[in-house]
């Protein structure tokens, strides 16, 4: 279970919005609404360990009840996709597999668990291809299942499905919340469809009026 | 233009190379220019110390620039304290021209020089040691000047590829991943970003095999390196001497490629070995590695500090009234060098401004052209003229330069001011071009269509909107324009036909000398010159409007 505490971020001295809290139980994944600016991609860079100079984080995080806060970005295990599918271009589709897979045990193994993974989303035999060579469509279950293979501890989901077209948009999110039911689901979005389709809770990011909101 | 120099010195150093050139009495070919050359006795460690020299700088060169991108700024963005200090440590390197680094280099690394003198604060040395440094046979204290000259200039090149590489998010993503972030970028940036400076790392290997004013500074004396035994040839006072010169110079073309390919092997069968490892899944570096990327850290900042050190050694020099071995500093502050330097300083300080002014700006013209000239052109052919741009600094300058001097012998017109300049531009003109191409192609469009529509002439929106945009990167691109003519020592003493002496030629010449206040003044002008041209577009950029790219 993944579990926010009093969550805000802040850009000198101000809160971006109003402290969050909340509980990510697997298959009830949780879905962070606010409209652009407000926070929400500083609000994952910050679970991440990853958040850019002159914001700062308040709160806590706990991963099964330990807090993950103290801990280096790479140690976390917080799978995150964004909107961007970001395959490496300087590999190849299986390898790019490969690269999220732990370590070992032998390459014969890990070539066969690739295979399997990508026939599961109806990519089979394209380890070989250049990812500049996929679809706009194929690129994201590559995605995915990168994230998948690296045996993340939570998912977090950066508006993955903002950048494709309506069709695929709809196929894409059912097999992203297929996938992950044996994990704590977050994703941030303004596209209220995303959490319906998610079919947990909703949570609105609230601006911070307090005094002077920084844009 | 390049292209035809290029071709007609490497014409006319081939004729020659077998013995046919009827100015100078050759009017049949013959193999005798080889023959004098193979019977020359220092030929074979010649050859040697030119490919020792510069196959064990530019790996160590290349592997600290790359270590020193990825702690300096991993992602693009300096990061603060200690790596910004580097950084700017580094941007001062680059900006000191070769021959100036060189000296201080001799003055840093010598028996009797400051390391030693350092040294002796805590050990008990009375006496230079009896060491053959620099100038030692195999070239390793050149290789050592073109490692800390070549690194600043490859970690520039990365830094500015870095940027197409969308590193941040790629940096997280390896960290979101499991990814130790060290090894993240070596997984993930490194090899991209290798593609990306490619052509400046063949760039910085062919100035190592070619560099003269380095390697009479640094490098082996009897026998010199190839490049140097090829000029020392040429200003032999038997023209006869030329035959062989120019065989030495298509020698030295011919190692060139040689070497060029074998790094090009080697770039794909180390790719090949370490591919593997992209998809290993291993997230933590193994403790070996680890521990050999701070070993490598700490020589980049060795190397850093050893540089800053050489180029401070120059100005020191050049103001201390009395210097005793082995006082780690001078007695302090004497300016009668530069007072007696300052007469005969005025003639060479004058030559190289105005051949560095008109090289630059003939090279900008050209590159401003060009640029406006290539939007017209298919994407291969852009490429094309690009690459031809390029040659000057790929292609042995040794070989082509000694064919026009030949060339130019031949039509009975010595070297000059003019001859000179123009060579000078070949090889300002694709540092100009490599520095404008990026910003040019990045400029709104709109701003042109707009100004078009106003009803203005394409010569007018061309000066009056586009260049002035592009104010800070003229600027700059005129700055280092200039310091690459600063620099230049082959060309000039090549093309200039002994009557051209500038910073960098006289400097070299007076180190043979022994007055180290004298050859300081000179090494501590020629690197002043070009900070205050960077300082001055420095200050352009500060003062220009933003600059509006998209």
């Amino acid at each position: 279970m993944l579990e926010l505490r009093d969550v805000a971020i802040s850009h000198q001295g101000e809160r971006l919005f109003t402290p969050l809290t909340c509980r990510v139980q697997p298959g009830r994944p949780v879905a962070i609404m606010g409209p652009s600016g407000a926070g929400k991609s500083s609000l994952l860079a910050w679970l991440t360990g990853m958040l850019p100079g002159g914001l700062e984080g308040e709160g806590d995080v706990l991963l099964d009840g330990v807090s993950v806060l103290s801990l280096p970005a790479h140690q976390r295990r917080l799978g995150i996709l964004f909107q961007d599918d970001l395959l490496f271009p300087h590999m190849s589709v299986g390898e790019n597999l490969a690269f999220g897979l732990p370590p070992g045990p032998d390459r014969p193994a890990r070539r066969d668990r690739i295979e399997q993974a990508l026939a599961g989303v109806e990519l089979a035999g394209f380890a070989n291809r250049d990812p500049m060579t996929l679809s706009g469509g194929e690129r994201a279950r590559v995605a995915l299942l990168r994230v998948l293979l690296s045996e993340p501890r939570a998912l977090l989901l950066d508006e993955p499905f903002s950048k494709l077209d309506l069709t695929l948009r709809d196929r894409f999110r059912s097999l992203v919340f297929q996938s992950a039911t044996h994990l704590p689901v977050l994703l941030v979005s303004h596209d209220p469809q995303d959490s319906v389709t998610a079919g947990g809770d909703l949570l609105e990011l609230r601006p911070n009026h307090g005094h002077g909101r920084i844009r | 233009m390049p292209a035809i120099a290029i071709f007609c010195g490497l014409a006319f150093v081939l004729l020659p190379a077998f013995g046919y050139f009827p100015a100078l009495g050759g009017t049949s070919l013959s193999v005798q220019p080889w023959r004098d050359l193979i019977a020359y006795p220092g030929l074979a460690s010649a050859a040697r110390a030119t490919v020792v020299s510069a196959f064990v700088a530019m790996p160590i060169a290349l592997g600290l620039a790359m270590l020193a991108v990825a702690w300096i700024a991993p992602s693009g963005i300096v990061r603060p304290g200690l790596p910004l200090v580097a950084g700017r440590f580094l941007s001062w390197l680059l900006a000191t021209p070769h021959a100036a680094f060189a000296l201080g280099l001799a003055f840093l690394v010598a028996p009797s020089g400051w390391l030693v003198r350092i040294a002796a604060l805590a050990l008990p040395i009375d006496t230079p040691p009896d060491l053959l440094v620099p100038h030692d046979p195999l070239g390793l204290s050149l290789a050592a000047g073109l490692v800390l000259k070549e690194m600043p200039f490859l970690f520039f090149a990365g830094l500015t590829a870095l940027s197409q590489l969308d590193a941040p998010r790629m940096l997280s993503l390896g960290a979101g991943l499991g990814y130790q972030p060290g090894l993240a970028w070596f997984k993930l940036i490194a090899p991209r970003l290798y593609v990306l400076i490619r052509l400046p790392v063949y760039a910085a290997l062919a100035y190592a095999l070619s560099a003269v004013d380095m390697a009479l500074v640094l490098g082996p004396a009897t026998p010199p390196t190839l490049a140097v035994l090829a000029v020392n040839l040429t200003h032999d006072p038997d023209l006869a001497r030329r035959f062989p010169a120019a065989a030495v110079a298509l020698l030295h073309l011919l190692l060139t490629l040689a070497v060029l390919g074998t790094w090009r092997a080697l770039e794909i069968v180390i790719a090949r070995a370490l591919r593997p490892m992209l998809a290993d899944g291993v997230r933590v570096p193994a403790p070996a590695l680890r521990w050999s990327m701070h070993v490598g850290r700490a020589l980049a900042l060795a190397s850093i500090a050893l540089g800053a050190l050489a180029v401070l050694s120059l100005p020191l020099w050049s103001l201390a009234a009395v210097w005793r071995f082995p006082d780690a500093v001078p007695d302090c502050c004497s300016f009668a060098a530069w007072q007696r330097a300052l007469p005969e300083l005025w003639l060479p300080l004058r030559d190289s401004l105005t051949i560095a002014l008109a090289a630059t700006l003939l090279a900008m013209t050209g590159v401003i052209a060009w640029l406006q000239f290539e939007r017209d052109l298919s994407q291969r052919m852009r490429q094309g003229g690009r690459a031809v741009a390029m040659l000057p600094l790929i292609v042995s300058d040794v070989a082509f330069l000694m064919g026009v001097q030949i060339l130019l012998l031949g039509l009975g017109l010595g070297g000059g001011w003019l001859p000179t300049a123009l060579s000078h531009t070949l090889f300002v003109f694709p540092y100009v071009l490599l520095t404008l191409a990026d910003p040019w192609n990045r400029l709104d469009p709109r701003y042109e269509r707009s100004a078009l529509c106003l009803g203005a002439s394409p010569l007018r929106v061309l000066l009056r909107v586009r260049l002035p945009l592009l104010m800070p990167a003229l600027a700059f691109a005129a700055a280092l324009g200039c310091a690459v003519s600063l620099s230049l020592y082959l060309p000039t003493v090549l093309m200039g036909g002994g009557r051209i002496a500038t910073l960098a030629t006289e400097a070299i010449a007076l180190s043979s000398g022994g007055d180290r206040r004298i050859v300081g003044v000179y090494g501590t002008t020629q690197a002043l010159v070009i900070w205050v041209g960077f300082f001055a577009a420095y200050w352009v950029q500060r003062r220009a409007a933003r600059p509006a790219l998209t």
